[in-house]
């Protein structure tokens, strides 16, 4: 059947034009079906556990976890298998949760350049989107965050913290600084003065 | 029962002396804090966080990153940018 059809399509063209093959004809041609392939499998989602300070276990995928420099390095020195759950003493369920939603959305992002210093740094205004809306907290789970974030090692998050505060900051006087971190003043009037008096250069 | 509660303060922490809040285990790590002021104009850094308390004031007048960021104005610039931002670095303070 299929032979016969192609050769039906030959013989169309033969007149020497570019001929297409008609519709009926093309219900002869045995077409190869094309499956939908379902989603990839990926090679490296074994799943890990992690233990929270409160003693909740988190399932995650390895390279989720590995977003931290910490628990990478850790399971490197540990070796690939690692079934009993990784306790990170610091941090407590909420703010693992939170911290491995962060991985999760950031997994693919390539790794920082190898000499890392400011000059790869976009401006604070610059947060992503997606990171400014993750930061969306109340002030005690961004603090968490950051905290977790320098403990697990994992940068581009201590980052994105780091510029929250900043932008938190921008345009406050010092009194008001305090007020919203909660920051004692320890200077003396004399200090006060003083700094008072070092700052009129900036002044109008 | 993902709910936990937090620990209810007792009157004697309710003091306020005695309460420590977060931000000050964040601020009180030098790195952090000095990451955050170099997200801040410099002026900024160098007068109205200097001014929020003692050890805002020292990690200013001690931190190197910081010291440099105020003397050019600007943070560390790629070699492209620096040539554009030393010549503009004597008025960054009009610019601000």
């Amino acid at each position: 059947m299929g032979l016969s059809a192609s050769r039906q399509i030959e013989t169309t063209a033969i007149s020497g034009h570019l001929a297409f093959p008609t519709t009926a004809q093309l219900h002869h041609i045995n077409l190869p079906v094309f499956r939908q392939l379902s989603t990839p499998t990926a090679v490296n989602m074994t799943n890990m556990k992690l233990l929270s300070s409160d003693n909740v276990e988190i399932s995650v995928e390895k390279d989720v976890a590995e977003r931290s420099v910490l628990i990478k390095n850790m399971l490197e020195d540990v070796g690939e298998t690692m079934d009993a759950p990784i306790p990170i003493p610091n941090v407590n369920e909420a703010v693992l949760r939170k911290v491995i939603e962060w991985c999760e959305h950031h997994r693919n992002d390539p790794p920082p350049p190898a000499d890392d210093d400011s000059d790869s740094r976009k401006k604070s205004t610059d947060i992503e989107e997606w990171d400014q809306k993750f930061m969306q907290v109340d002030q005690e789970m961004l603090f968490e965050i950051i905290l977790a974030a320098n403990y697990l090692d994992i940068k581009p998050l201590l980052d994105v913290g780091c510029k929250t505060v900043a932008n938190m900051i921008k345009g406050k006087s010092p009194e008001e600084i305090r007020k919203t971190f909660n920051i004692q003043n320890d200077f003396t009037p004399e200090e006060e003065d003083q700094i008072r008096r070092e700052n009129e250069w900036a002044e109008e | 029962h993902h709910l936990r509660a937090r620990p209810e303060p007792s009157h004697r922490n309710m003091k306020e002396e005695q309460y420590t809040p977060l931000s000050s285990s964040v601020f009180s790590i030098d790195e952090i804090l000095e990451q955050i002021m170099l997200e801040l104009p410099a002026v900024m850094v160098l007068t109205t966080c200097r001014g929020v308390c003692r050890d805002w004031r020292e990690l200013v007048d001690s931190s190197w990153a910081l010291r440099y960021y105020s003397r050019m104005g600007c943070k560390r610039l790629s070699s492209r940018e620096r040539t554009v931002g030393e010549s503009s670095s004597e008025k960054w303070y009009t610019i601000r």
